[in-house]
């Protein structure tokens, strides 16, 4: 390394090698704090249902539900995220019905299902998706239905979900370390 | 050796007295730094073996992009996660290299790997500090920063910085492994409980012994063949079942380190 930091751990004998305890060699995975919408967490309320795909022709929709500015401004680049979905009044069970998953987890990634039926891939399913551009971070709701399967269209109105969003300054051009 | 290190405090603040949350920096913290990055190509059908150049298996992420627009992570395949097309690309890694496989045998996706400079086969507990209960407020005339080679130490934009004040990092707070997982006929777990009490964010990582080596992966919540992550709470587990010679670990973040900015959104 030719520039930055470094920190060793005073030696105690005279031939110890001294213990490199930090370095900025690597730099740090960084949220803005001047930004308020890259550091969030997002009570999304359901109070109508994401429309269903008819379940015949389409079987699948997507449907945004919401979209914000995350403020890093970059041209191309796009920046790296996390996400943490909690749902809410949840309580964990875990197990199958008759084939059909049973099984109700509060916490998940992006992409996860909020609700479903069937065996995996589910066949009538909500999952929650959200997607980053170099502006803006996406929430969509994937909705999966097909009418002739025997299960019911999803529903998910009427529940809540916490969506813990970490938008980073590292972006995905794999430039990190230069 | 925690007496020797930097700590900046807050303007205001004695670094010798002051809380862990009033500090703009401390040498000690166990934060998330990135020690490989890299973007791929990854063909239909096809996979790749990508050294990273680290001696232990680190923490390691892949972001799905598909024409401009990052479509979520890379999680191992589980009953309760879908979404394409992450359930089409598949990543593991050991302390060598990562590997990726294309299910799909239509689309191409570029990846994006970051590897954390943290071993996530060695176990570790750090000081779980209290969480700061208000907004931290940036001040331009006091703190840190450490500008990359050949950038602007003026510059506006974050990612010319290794180190900034003006940022906030996750940190560690505990790593739980478990090199194999003896059971092949029960389900075994690796539990970690809170004792802060909050929820934390977790992540998880596990697979099967391949030459002798872990080869992890990604591991979203939720019931799979191969391993769950499942949090209840403040305790959280991994868990197989039906898997001897499986391992895996969990990684639990200090988050949060920092208060986040709450909203609500009717839909």
């Amino acid at each position: 390394m030719d520039a930055g930091l470094a920190i060793y751990a005073p030696t105690e004998q005279t031939n110890e090698q001294p213990k490199l305890v930090f370095t900025s060699r690597y730099p740090l995975q960084k949220l803005d704090s001047t930004k308020l919408a890259v550091n969030q967490n997002i009570d999304i309320f359901f109070s109508h249902e994401p429309p269903n795909p008819d379940g015949t022709v389409t079987k699948y929709q997507r449907n945004l539900i919401f979209q914000y500015k995350h403020g890093y401004d970059y041209a191309t680049d796009i920046p790296s995220s996390w996400f943490l979905v909690s749902r809410i009044n949840y309580a964990p069970t875990f197990g199958r019905n008759s084939g059909q998953l049973q099984s109700v987890f509060p916490y998940g990634p992006e992409g996860i299902y909020l609700t479903g039926g069937g065996s995996f891939p589910l066949i009538s399913s909500a999952v929650f998706v959200a997607t980053v551009d170099n502006q803006s971070v996406n929430f969509y709701i994937d909705k999966y239905y097909d009418a002739g399967s025997g299960f019911e269209a999803p529903t998910i109105a009427g529940s809540a979900i916490i969506v813990s969003a970490r938008i980073y300054a590292e972006d995905l051009t794999g430039n990190s370390l230069a | 050796m925690a007496d020797t290190g930097l700590k900046i405090a807050q303007a205001g603040f004695d670094v010798t007295t002051c809380a862990d949350y009033q500090l703009l920096f401390n040498s000690a913290w166990p934060s998330l730094a990135i020690a490989f990055a890299k973007t791929v190509t990854l063909l239909p059908d096809g996979n790749m073996t990508i050294p990273h150049g680290l001696k232990f298996p680190p923490f390691t992420e892949g972001w799905i992009i598909q024409n401009g627009i990052s479509a979520g992570r890379v999680f191992g395949l589980s009953e309760f996660f879908e979404s394409e097309p992450q359930i089409s690309i598949e990543l593991s890694f050991d302390d060598t290299n990562i590997y990726l496989i294309n299910h799909d045998s239509i689309n191409s996706f570029q990846i994006h790997l970051k590897c954390y400079y943290l071993d996530i086969s060695t176990a570790a507990d750090y000081t779980n500090p209290k969480p700061a209960g208000e907004q931290f407020i940036y001040n331009p005339d006091y703190g840190i920063k450490i500008v990359k080679s050949g950038k602007d130490i003026d510059s506006t934009d974050l990612r010319d910085f290794s180190i900034h004040s003006r940022a906030q990092s996750p940190a560690v707070s505990s790593i739980v492994t478990e090199a194999t997982f003896s059971s092949d006929t029960n389900l075994s777990s690796i539990t970690y409980i809170n004792s802060s009490g909050y929820n934390p964010w977790v992540y998880a990582f596990g697979g099967p012994s391949i030459g002798g080596k872990i080869r992890y992966s990604p591991i979203p919540n939720g019931p799979q063949q191969t391993g769950f992550l499942f949090q209840s709470g403040a305790t959280s587990y991994l868990s197989y079942a039906n898997n001897s010679g499986f391992g895996g670990s969990l990684v639990v973040l200090r988050d949060p380190l920092f208060a986040s900015h709450t909203s609500s959104v009717v839909y």
